[in-house]
């Protein structure tokens, strides 16, 4: 663990500085500096900070989500060339000529490394330095970046809801049990959901024929159970700032899905309907939705035979007759 | 985990004859934990977040290829470095370890110059 420490002493200075940058503003901005509620925001601004810096790598890619529908029939022809050649050396021969293609066109449906494993450093680097606040507050470790042993020793201390931020679901009583149990079961279930959000909208059908998808079905039930029982180990600081963390994905993840879907997947078809229904074009390399005709003209041809003038149909009742039709 | 991506070890081969055996061991000592770890990472964590990588092959797999064919040095900056350039901002494309098993297959299927469109990472 110190070996750990040491490696990650850089980051840990930089999350250790933001910490206390975000609870000096707090602070100046009038709420109590001893308070847990002004910790408690401090870590959440710390995870928003994270968060947002990675902003800009993700618009970048949703950007070329755009591109590589004009490619799609570059792929489709590729995926009928090698349609039902399942042995190691087609798949390898598929793939590559699929990289290369993406390549060419410098698009790709893929994020890339880099951001998830800039994530992860970030992530323990706050671990590290959260659990080692008790032993900064009793001056066991050096403080790290801007915490110094005051803040150490009043972030240690600090209580939200009756807990102390430093004690996890193991180290607690049977209130800091039920808090965090409550923490992390909110926890587990946003990231299940969002993952099935993915998994059922937001994939090609392509994406979804792939061999893998029975292990990434698993995996969708397994992981929130991995970081279920994980949760158990971390202090309340560290659920707080999982908590923000997966809150922004969730958020982050319903926008995308709704107005920058992937391609061919269900949530672009529904995006397609969205903007069919309101007499918008298609988006390019999207299949358009066929519309059905308007009942109106239906409707006024009945009504001049009867006599009568179309009678006022509900809104409700309107949507119920198209979809009907 | 990439399909296609798994093959066998990329590490060179045991010669024979006793003497030849052992400076072998020793050559291929340092480089081994480098690679069980990879191993371990590419079979827990990587499941864990699927398919994130451009290129091809995914970069655990490269820096799996690099320890095992390149060594624990420069195995450690080859992996660094494509981690480096496996960004948003990069094109991807095909990229393998010279001298791994996957770029062998590579080889047979496209002929030394790797698949059209992918263009020359490096000079060969």
């Amino acid at each position: 663990m110190a070996f750990f420490d040491t490696l990650l002493y850089p980051l840990q200075w930089v999350v250790a500085w933001i910490l206390a940058l975000f609870h000096e503003l707090l602070t100046f901005l009038g709420l109590n500096p001893a308070s847990g509620f002004t910790w408690v925001l401090s870590i959440a601004g710390l995870t928003l900070v994270v968060r947002g810096a990675l902003v800009p790598l993700f618009v970048r890619q949703i950007k070329s989500q755009r591109k590589m529908q004009m490619i799609q029939p570059d792929l489709q022809r590729l995926q009928k060339k090698y349609k039902g050649k399942k042995d190691q050396f087609s798949r390898q021969a598929m793939v590559e000529e699929q990289q290369a293609l993406f390549k060419k066109h410098g698009t790709s449906p893929f994020a890339s490394c880099l951001p998830l494993l800039v994530q992860m450093p970030i992530f323990l680097s706050l671990f590290r330095v959260i659990n080692n606040v008790p032993q900064m507050a009793t001056g066991d470790i050096d403080p790290v970046g801007g915490m110094t042993v005051e803040l150490a020793e009043q972030m240690d201390q600090a209580i939200v809801l009756g807990i102390e931020l430093s004690s996890s679901f193991l180290t607690g009583d049977w209130w800091v049990k039920a808090v965090t149990a409550v923490l992390i079961v909110i926890m587990a279930g946003t990231q299940f959901w969002t993952q099935r959000q993915m998994m059922t909208k937001n994939m090609s059908d392509a994406a979804m024929d792939n061999p893998f998808m029975q292990q990434q079905k698993m995996m969708l039930y397994l992981m929130p159970v991995v970081f279920g029982i994980g949760g158990i180990y971390f202090p309340l600081g560290v659920l707080i700032y999982w908590l923000v963390s997966n809150t922004w994905t969730m958020v982050q993840q319903m926008f995308v899905i709704r107005s920058m879907p992937a391609p061919g997947s269900q949530a672009e078809r529904d995006l397609m309907e969205r903007r069919a229904r309101k007499g918008k074009p298609a988006l390019p390399g999207a299949e358009p939705i066929e519309m059905k005709p308007e009942p109106e003209a239906d409707d006024t041809s009945q009504g001049k035979t009867s006599g009568q003038r179309p009678q006022p149909v509900n809104a409700k009742r309107k949507k119920k007759k198209r979809k009907k039709r | 985990m990439r399909p296609g991506e798994d093959t066998e070890s990329s590490l060179p081969a045991p010669p024979a004859g006793r003497s030849a055996r052992i400076g072998h061991v020793l050559r291929v000592a340092p480089r081994m934990p480098f690679v069980w770890f990879m191993r371990a990472y590419r079979v827990v964590i990587s499941p864990l977040y699927g398919d994130v990588c451009r290129y091809y092959p995914s970069c655990s797999k490269y820096a799996l290829d690099a320890f095992e064919v390149k060594g624990a040095v420069r195995g450690t900056f080859m992996a660094a470095w494509r981690v480096l350039r496996c960004n948003p901002f990069a094109r991807g494309g095909v990229d393998h370890v010279t001298g791994s098993v996957l770029e062998r297959r590579s080889a047979e299927i496209w002929g030394r110059d790797g698949p059209a469109n992918n263009g020359r990472m490096y000079k060969r």
